[in-house]
């Protein structure tokens, strides 16, 4: 408990400290050769495709996540996952990019709610009839 | 207004006593590959006489994540530098997997290798801070990079990466002889291209810049360069610093965001490519504090790197008798050597000649 208050008090004089000689820049540096530190928020977006029909992933199928611009395929597994930065709702794209070559599939426009660091989504595509 | 600058120095001298004391990591340093496209002159590394070395495999250094893991680490950033590290074909995975341990992540790249579809994959593996080196106009780019299509591709680069609001992206310039009379030509390339923060360093007298007369500023210039960031702070059209390589006396606080701190072994650590545990990786490599394959990383971190730390050891040499030692604490630890009790550059001293 006593040690508690002392790593409190510490922190806190250092904190003072800090903000008497430098303001705004207490921990945010970067080293000659290194980068400016990341402070920002994101979240990982991932999950997995499977044909409605017969419930089997569908590999190199597109996915947009239009909210951040970004995008990314599917694998043999029919499995995703990409960071995007933070955001309250993501609008998906999902799109058979590849023609034929792993069966035809409908678009689908997702958008999900998000309040957590890690999205999972399980998605269900409908076969397309060509 | 001295004495409230005076007051403020000792305080944050204070500060950086107890900051040592405590030593939090902050910022890891990854060599993943010492393998390079460029050559340039004033490389620390010297990345071509050793692009034999094997990169370090992910797992190796996975490891050292998940030894620091038990410690929170939300906010430590592992900065992945070489070498280039875009010459990895696997830095993407190797990325997500740091991000997926909790750690953030960023490179420091010339930008040859910098694409659009890159750029997307990077950010799918969740890079959030960027550094590019962008040197002078033309010439004097491709003079330092010794590659003709370096400019270029790190223009591109340079076009790339501002659009993406998610990275924390900035330029960095090693100021020499030749591009210092380009320094408002760069500046004005950077804010027409949208760049929000340059960082300008000088090249220190180790590596392959050892020698070379082109490389250094004289005193003179070094007044010059700390006038031209000290103004262009004022203007504040875009975040413009000294790097943090010295003590740079009268012009404290006026060509950063704050006064000197060489934060090596105290916020900063690394992992180079053959397993050493060091700090920056420009730093002397005699001044490794263990190995990776023969150490846990969080001991060496937590017991280890004590002239990192107590700054007094390095009150040697002509830093001795130094007025400004306290403030000063022996300058970059980049520019200190083991066994030698000199500093191997002061900026105070260069300032002071002229
Ligand atoms: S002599 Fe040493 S302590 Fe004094 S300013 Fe130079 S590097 Fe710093
Ligand atoms: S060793 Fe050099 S690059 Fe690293 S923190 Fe110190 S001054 Fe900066």
């Amino acid at each position: 408990m006593k040690n508690l208050y002392f790593n409190i008090r510490k922190s806190f004089v250092r904190k003072l400290l800090g903000f008497f000689s430098i303001s705004s820049v207490l921990f945010v540096f970067q080293a000659c050769y290194g980068t400016p530190q990341d402070m920002a928020n994101d979240v990982l977006i991932e999950g997995t495709v499977k044909n409605k029909a017969d419930n089997s992933p569908i590999p190199g199928l597109k996915v947009d996540v239009i909210t951040t611009s970004q995008s990314t395929f599917t694998d043999s597994n029919g499995t995703f996952s990409l960071y995007a930065p933070y955001n309250d709702t993501f609008s998906i794209k999902f799109t058979d990019s590849d023609g034929s070559a792993n069966g035809l599939f409908k678009t689908l426009d997702t958008t999900t709610a998000n309040q957590t660091h890690v999205l999972n989504l399980n998605v269900l595509i409908e076969p397309s009839v060509k | 207004m001295n004495i409230v600058k005076n007051i403020r120095k000792g305080l944050f001298r204070i500060f950086k006593e107890e900051e040592a004391k405590v030593h939090t990591l902050r910022y890891l340093f990854w060599e993943c590959t010492l393998r390079c496209n460029l050559s340039c002159i004033h490389c620390g590394s010297d990345c071509k006489r050793e692009s034999d070395v094997p990169d370090m495999p992910m797992p190796n250094f996975l490891r050292v994540l998940d030894e620091i893991n038990s410690q929170p680490h939300e906010l430590i950033t592992v900065v992945i530098t070489g070498g280039e590290p875009l010459m990895r074909n696997d830095l993407e995975l190797c990325g997500k997997e740091i991000r997926k341990r909790g750690f953030r992540w960023s490179i420091v790249t010339n930008g040859l290798l910098y694409s659009q579809e890159r750029q997307q994959a990077l950010l799918n593996a969740g890079m959030g801070a960027l550094t590019l080196s962008f040197d002078g106009l033309y010439h004097t780019h491709t003079w330092l990079r010794s590659h003709k299509a370096s400019w270029e591709a790190a223009l591109h680069a340079m076009q790339l990466a501002v659009r993406v609001p998610r990275i924390a992206f900035d330029v960095v310039t090693c100021v020499n002889k030749k591009n210092f009379s380009e320094l408002e030509a760069i500046y004005n390339i950077l804010l027409e291209n949208g760049v929000k923060a340059w960082r300008l360093f000088t090249i220190a007298p180790i590596g392959r810049a050892k020698g070379n007369e082109d490389l250094h500023l004289s005193g003179q210039e070094l007044h010059m360069l700390m006038h031209f960031i000290a103004d262009k702070k004022r203007i504040g059209n875009m975040n413009v610093n000294f790097s943090c390589e010295g003590y740079v006396s009268e012009y404290e606080e006026n060509v950063r965001d704050g006064f000197f701190f060489c934060r090596a072994g105290i916020h900063i650590g690394s992992v180079l490519v053959n397993g050493d545990i060091a700090a920056c990786p420009n730093i002397d490599h005699n001044f490794a504090q263990g190995n990776i394959y023969h150490d846990h990383f969080m001991d060496v971190w937590n017991n280890r790197y004590e002239t990192f730390r107590n700054r007094k050891l390095l009150k040697t040499g002509i830093c001795e008798h130094c007025k400004e030692f306290s403030f000063c604490q022996g300058n970059g630890m980049h520019l200190r050597e083991a066994g030698n009790p000199d500093v191997l550059h002061c900026h105070h001293q260069l300032l002071n000649q002229s």
